[in-house]
């Protein structure tokens, strides 16, 4: 058995990472065309010429400093898991950007090649990379590739093993800065070696002078735990001090500067412009979906179409399954009827097959458009457009513009939009985001929504009901700004270029996401109603809908059974209205108003538990269990209001 | 004013903004070209080292640019 290889893909973030680590491992890490998307690491393993070889994602970042957790994990799996090659994947279309991460690599004396992503797209801007001189500057191997198509991966990994084998030696540059700075790095690094040997079995000594001498502060931290510590912190201290001195500006930043220097000097080495860039039809879709006037209708309406095509198309397909599983499900009754005894062809019946038949009518049509075009939304680099134009409103509620991305993910599900969050700088507007996304109806809340409020009472009423989720959310989202201390952070990010989305990536895409969805929702669902029934015909149901009927009926105007699936949406919202239909049949039973009510209580009260667990592990339980309350106690608040309000409004 | 450029001469604020802003390339005597700003104190798009950065207001107003041509800017 050959052993196993551990190989690292790392490079800024949407330079390809995730559609190479597809490529390479054939498993669906969700691809997309916006900063910050891969949040956790993913892992996957190939085989290629014998070897097993384990391949790990990991986050796309601007640099190996602390400002987000991110580039601290990075960082730290680099050094000390120490992985037997790191691919650096680089946007052959942004060289120089992508250049000073590698230089950064390479400080941290890892062994990398590097893989020149993209370069169909850099051609397309008419720029040309001398592929030998790069690797002959940087003294690492080489390797152009079209990651979408999968052109050069098969090299790609052959360079791996001819590296791994011994065939091809590393000869990697080494970054060395001006006089100024490169006396004091070394000065530093002979007091390192000296004084802490152990920290120099994990990092390199240069590197870790280097970081001092950023004054980073992660690698400091590192250095109090240690007995000596002190003294080479006070004197790159001194050091740094004296840097700052002699440029003006803070030591990071001279450093900075004199590392994207080099970057800029490798870059223009090797790039030839080859023709001057002509205004090609992403450019002018760029100028107009970011106009300062006109960026703002196109958002409305890409979203509004959005949510319209789901509406109609759902509806449709909706009804038109209802009606053929409702022909069949009679046709299953009557055969079983014959065979098994009453109670059981009960429990079969209306708990296993009109949970799957609920969850195919009810949830799927919605469910899978909602996916096609949250996947198109993604891949075209839309999503960072719409957060510079929604940066201002954002800044109202404390945040800024990068957190409309998750906002907009929240539509579809939750948990990675909760997740999603950590594109955030700092642990407060982490937060802060969250708590608003979680309040976002996802795909499973739109569909209890347009399952009911909208099949039965009508579009407006959907329209009225996400109207009044976004101003909740914006109400919220202004008092918990107020309420949580900190300074807000401004945005800066990376506009990445608009691409043509791929077919084959929107159907992975859908697919992997509608997949999930079926293999957890289903047998939670089938679960919940199979209890449901069980509850019904042991008489048990008869306590339960006693002891919540005070709150149900008399607060909410809700029929009292109605409390017996909204505790099971704990579970999964959509069950709240799949079970609704099992309890109370035919739906059209219901007042339009406790329609509504319904829908909004689901729509507000306390997230999924699959979106409490990932809150618990972002945030700890404190804030899980503050998010969880909270949002409990607004849709029972809320659910009240809207019914005594709508019902004098209607009475009137 | 959009499709002007100019130079970079210093950045204020706290540490960790300018590092930050280091860090993404807005370095002193970099370059920079303005694509387009969002109007009410918006934010605004700047090609800098080959790449499209977008800039919140807050962000961008703490950035001193000497413009290369003729008239001033923020």
């Amino acid at each position: 058995m050959a052993k196993q290889l551990r190989i690292a893909l790392a490079g800024n973030a949407n330079v390809g990472k995730s559609v190479i680590f597809n490529q390479l491992t054939g498993l669906n890490q969700i691809v997309g065309n916006w900063p910050g998307k891969t949040v956790e690491r993913a892992e996957g393993t190939l085989h290629f010429k014998g070897h097993t070889i384990r391949i790990i994602d990991l986050p796309g970042i601007y640099s190996l400093s602390t400002f987000s957790m991110e580039e601290i994990v990075s960082r730290d799996y680099i050094a000390v898991e120490k992985p037997d090659i790191i691919i650096n994947v680089v946007d052959a279309s942004t060289l120089e950007r992508n250049l000073y991460f590698t230089l950064q690599l390479l400080e941290l004396e890892a062994p990398i090649i590097i893989d020149l992503n993209q370069v169909d797209f850099a051609a397309k801007k008419g720029l040309r990379i001398d592929v030998e001189k790069l690797s002959k500057i940087l003294g690492v191997p080489v390797n152009p590739t079209v990651a979408i198509t999968g052109s050069g991966i098969n090299e790609l990994l052959s360079t791996v093993i001819a590296v791994i084998s011994g065939k091809r030696k590393l000869k990697p540059l080494k970054v060395k800065y001006g006089k100024e700075i490169e006396k004091r790095v070394q000065d530093i690094e002979k007091l390192v070696s000296a004084k802490l040997p152990q920290l120099c079995t994990v990092y390199p000594a240069r590197w870790i002078s280097i970081k001092l001498l950023e004054r980073d502060t992660d690698v400091s931290g590192k250095l109090k735990n240690y007995e000596s510590g002190k003294e080479v912190l006070d004197y790159a201290e001194k050091l740094a001090g004296e840097l700052e001195t002699i440029h003006g500006e803070s030591s990071p930043v001279i450093i900075a500067s004199e590392k994207y220097g080099f970057a800029t000097k490798i870059a223009k080495a090797v790039t030839t412009v080859e023709a001057p860039p002509k205004i090609s039809l992403e450019q002018k879709l760029d100028a107009l979906t970011t106009h300062k006037i006109l960026g703002y209708p196109i958002l409305a309406a890409v979203l509004a179409s959005m949510f319209a095509l789901i509406f109609v198309g759902g509806n449709l397909v909706s009804t038109g399954l209802d009606y053929i599983f409702g022909i069949f499900t009679t046709y299953i009754e009557s055969i079983l009827s014959s065979l098994l005894p009453e109670i059981a062809v009960s429990l079969i019946v209306k708990g296993i097959l009109s949970g799957i038949v609920a969850g195919i009518t009810i949830a799927l049509p919605y469910i899978v458009p909602f996916y096609i075009l949250l996947a198109l939304l993604e891949d075209s680099g839309y999503l960072p457009r719409a957060a510079f134009l929604m940066d201002n409103l954002m800044h109202k509620i404390g945040l800024h513009g990068k957190a409309f991305i998750p906002l907009i993910l929240g539509y579809g599900c939750s948990v990675p939009a909760c997740i999603g969050c950590r594109i955030m700088e700092t642990e407060r507007e982490r937060f802060l985001a969250a708590f608003v996304v979680v309040l976002i109806p996802c795909a499973a809340r739109t569909v209890v929504i347009l399952g009911l409020v909208g099949r039965f009472v009508g579009l407006q009423a959907v329209l009225a009901l996400y109207a009044f989720d976004l101003i909740l959310v914006f109400l919220l989202g202004r008092i918990a700004f107020k309420i949580l201390p900190g300074e807000p952070v401004g945005l800066i990010m990376e506009m990445p270029s608009y691409k043509k989305p791929s077919l084959r990536n929107i159907t992975l895409k859908t697919w992997s996401r509608t997949r999930d969805f079926v293999f957890i929702a289903f047998p939670i669902i089938i679960a919940g109603s199979i209890t449901i029934e069980a509850l019904s015909l042991s008489g048990l149901m008869n306590y339960v809908v006693e002891a919540a009927s005070p709150l149900m009926s008399g607060w909410l105007g809700l029929p009292p059974a109605a409390g017996i699936p909204l505790i099971f949406g704990i579970l999964r919202k959509e069950l709240t209205l799949i079970l609704l239909s099992e309890i109370i049949k035919p739906l059209r039973t219901l007042s339009d108003i406790q329609m509504i009510v319904f829908a909004l209580v689901t729509m507000i009260y306390v997230p999924c538990l699959a979106t409490i667990a990932a809150c618990l592990r972002e945030f700890g339980w404190k804030k899980a269990l503050a998010i969880t309350v909270v949002d409990i106690a607004l849709a029972l608040f809320l659910g009240g209001i809207v019914y005594r309000l709508l019902s004098l409004v209607t009475s009137t | 004013m959009e499709g002007e450029k100019g130079v970079i001469t210093n950045a204020f604020g706290g540490f960790g903004l300018v590092r930050r802003l280091a860090e993404m390339g807005l370095t002193p005597g970099v370059e920079i070209r303005l694509l387009r700003k969002c109007p009410f104190r918006g934010p605004l798009q700047i090609e800098v080292r080959g790449s499209v950065l977008a800039l919140g207001y807050g962000v961008a107003s703490k950035v001193f640019v000497k413009p290369l041509k003729a008239e001033p800017n923020g």
